[in-house]
């Protein structure tokens, strides 16, 4: 399952909470947009006190509206201190992608598309005073940015308090949930349905359930997702039961009745 | 359980790495696996609890792995043992025993082959004094400081059979 939206005024995915409180952070999620023509707005971390040229925030985007259509990840950290870094590698429309940024420290920062295009920059910058998590928008004291009028829809959103490696985005983008990458460090994971229901827009590490102001859908997610797994049990050799009458059946995990 | 009986399977992504110089999450042909790499030493932990089925026998632990690229070499694997117990380790560190090994096993020719390596171990202190009915961890680790064999190796499944 996954989530889409139309990106006009109003319709997103928020909460007056935000996973982190500065850099180590990484964000990721899984997104497939409509067009390769508008600017998407994935997940974004900001103060929504502040207005919009004084602004801190990690934003993470969908740039369909950039030559290349290059995912971008921008971090504000006050006024006229915005640093932009793109991948080397665009996306298409109606495909599902996998995008992430990492800020491992203040002067580390990079964006990936699908595990891969890295961009990197070491310009310093380290956002404060963040209260707000969205996917969707971007909302300031004054006004609030939405993007694009097309739809797009995504999953498995995720804030690790941790700068992930280069490895472990690659892991993300071939399919394992961000419940398999450094678990330990993982703040925020919105599954948006799949093995988790449909229509339930909490985040399953307790920061707190997603909002739906405007218009949202719950659609099909496209792509695998490799949940991590539980040990099998063994139950003997041939020489041991079942008996005819053996009551019991081997399931993954555990015994259970037949 | 009569020796050679499965006490627990583990896939690779049931694995949690370490916290440092961990294991790494991929997939080959669509099939999930666990990279690790061939300059450093990483390691991949497992959680259970042993079955009353075990009979004190002992264990031995199966490795099923598969190289990304490499058909000749040999490679080296370590697991090691952290009874969780009642009471018995306080989960807010670690102590895993000893590790025990096993050297110098000649990679498959073909990088596809998936070749199942054994550690042997003997009950009491060599597997942390782990019994039947109790949580413990078992930490599996490339030796790849040792090892020859280049690139990854991909674990895949760890079996776990009385001895």
């Amino acid at each position: 399952m996954a989530v889409e939206t139309n990106a006009a005024a109003g319709n997103r995915l928020d909460v007056d909470v935000a996973p982190v409180s500065g850099v180590p952070v990484t964000m990721a999620c899984w997104f497939n947009a409509s067009d390769a023509t508008s600017l998407y707005r994935l997940p974004i971390i900001n103060d929504k006190d502040l207005a919009t040229a004084s602004g801190h925030w990690f934003a993470l985007l969908g740039r369909g509206d950039v030559v290349g259509d290059p995912v971008h990840y921008h971090i504000q950290a006050g006024v006229g201190s915005i640093i932009e870094i793109s991948t080397t590698t665009g996306y298409t429309a109606n495909m599902w992608h996998h995008a992430c940024s990492v800020s491992a420290s203040a002067t580390s920062h990079a964006v990936y598309l699908d595990g891969g295009g890295k961009g990197t920059l070491t310009t310093s910058r380290s956002p404060t005073g963040l209260d707000y998590f969205a996917v969707g928008v971007l909302r300031y004291s004054t006004s609030s940015y939405f993007g694009g009028s097309s739809t797009f829809r995504y999953a498995h959103v995720a804030v690790w308090n941790a700068g992930l490696v280069d490895d472990e985005v690659a892991a993300l983008a071939a399919g394992f949930s961000p419940l398999c990458i450094r678990p330990e460090s993982l703040v925020t994971y919105c599954p948006l349905g799949g093995r988790f229901g449909r229509g339930d827009y909490k985040d399953i590490m307790g920061l707190a359930s997603l909002s739906t102001p405007g218009s949202v859908t719950d659609v099909d997610f496209g792509q695998k997702v490799i949940y991590p797994a539980s040990s099998s049990l063994g139950l003997g050799s041939s020489a041991s039961p079942p008996a005819a009458d053996f009551p019991y059946t081997l399931l993954h995990g555990g015994l259970g009745i037949a | 359980m009569a020796s050679g009986d499965t006490l627990l399977v583990f896939p690779a992504w049931s694995g949690v790495p370490t916290s440092s110089n961990g294991a790494t999450f991929d997939t080959r042909n669509n099939h999930p696996c666990a990279d690790f790499d061939d300059t450093t030493n990483e390691s991949l932990v497992f959680s259970g609890v042993m079955p009353q089925q075990y009979g004190g026998g002992g264990v031995t632990v199966y490795l099923h792995y598969a190289m990304t690229s490499a058909t000749s070499g040999d490679i080296d694997w370590d697991a090691a043992f952290e009874r969780i117990g009642d009471q018995q380790q306080d989960v807010d560190s670690d102590s895993f025993a000893s590790s025990n090994s096993v050297d110098n096993t000649t990679v498959p020719g073909t990088s596809g082959n998936v070749d199942i390596a054994s550690i042997a171990f003997t009950d009491g202190a060599d597997m942390d004094s782990v019994a039947s009915g109790e949580e413990f961890r078992i930490k599996v680790t490339r030796d790849a400081t040792s090892d020859t064999a280049s690139g990854d190796a991909e674990l895949r499944h760890v079996e776990i059979r009385e001895s």
